[in-house]
């Protein structure tokens, strides 16, 4: 069953992060150059290759395993807490839907006042957008899948579904644009947060020396928690009247 | 700028609470709960952790939901 809870994690966190990078990819694509784009989403692309490089194989050779598993744990948190937090505000209402399709517009308007250069000379201010852009989300992607495939298990789930995610989310790009609209993300972002979340507590817990009662069906009873939790709070708000 | 500011953003997120919050639970769990609970830690203690957990959750969407 852990296998594919930490699969279902994993995947579901590399696909949201993909979108938002896709987003830019094809609005630097669409609005510049292909080239340029793919261009500086291949740099990004080889930039987050080289970090998990270094980053899975250094942490799991140098740590302890009981530090490892609370130094996970705390990644987790930051990162499930985080989006959960966001998720809670966005479905009380108190902030603007997740949006890939607003990250399009936003890019292809920030990248409209930049001239474009002739045929054969690089655009510069494209790539380097392209490149930001997979960068950041990139660097999310490396860091959350390093946390799930650090654990005593193996790395197998957590590189099963970041694979898996990757070809759907790559594999969709071509004709993304249009169904960009109709993605959930509020809802997904807020079910990413509440797994994240989940595993944080469930292996920061087991590092401090944590037997969960359950094994690792407590993952189950943790998720339930923390979105019951944000869900009451969401719906509370949602009603409270806003102050001035 | 704006990449630094992203860069911080990615790290630390939006809130000051959420990292200093998570930092102050775990910390506080492991050196001041974990010795005091003693024989109860390993089946009482992940619970202790996640109701921290929860009310630095509580507390940071409080705080987002404020009016700027």
């Amino acid at each position: 069953m852990t296998f594919v809870l930490v699969a279902l994690g994993a995947g579901i966190a590399v696909s949201v992060e993909l979108l938002e990078a896709l987003a830019i990819v094809l609005a630097v694509g669409a609005s510049r150059r292909w080239g340029d784009a793919l261009i500086g989403a291949a740099g990004a692309v080889v930039a987050c290759g080289l970090l998990a490089a270094v980053l899975g194989p250094v942490v799991l050779a140098s740590v302890p395993l009981d530090a490892l598993r609370v130094t996970i744990g705390l990644l987790l948190l930051l990162f499930g807490l985080e989006w959960l937090r966001k998720g809670t505000l966005r479905l009380a209402g108190r902030r603007a839907r997740s949006s890939s399709l607003a990250e399009y517009v936003e890019t292809q308007e920030a990248l409209h006042d930049a001239p474009l250069p002739p045929a054969g000379q690089a655009d510069w201010a494209g790539r380097i957008v392209a490149f930001k852009g997979v960068l950041l989300e990139g660097v999310e992607v490396v860091v959350i899948v390093c946390a799930l495939a650090a654990r005593p298990s193996g790395p197998a789930p957590a590189l099963v579904g970041a694979g898996v995610a990757t070809v759907a989310v790559v594999g969709g790009g071509a004709w993304l644009r249009r169904p960009l609209a109709r993605i959930p993300e509020t809802e997904l972002k807020w079910g990413v947060g509440v797994l994240l979340s989940a595993f944080g507590v469930f292996f920061a817990a087991e590092g401090l020396g944590v037997d969960w009662p359950g094994g690792d069906a407590a993952i189950l009873y943790l998720a339930a928690t923390l979105g019951a939790v944000s869900q009451a709070q969401a719906h509370w708000l949602a009603r409270a009247p806003v102050p001035a | 700028m704006s990449t630094l500011r992203a860069l911080k953003k990615l790290v630390l997120g939006e809130t000051w609470v959420l990292p200093l919050g998570v930092a102050a639970v775990v910390c506080l769990t492991a050196l001041a709960v974990k010795p005091l609970a003693e024989g109860n830690w390993d089946r009482m203690g992940g619970f202790v952790l996640l109701a921290g957990v929860v009310a630095v959750l509580l507390l940071s969407v409080a705080r987002g939901a404020r009016p700027r």
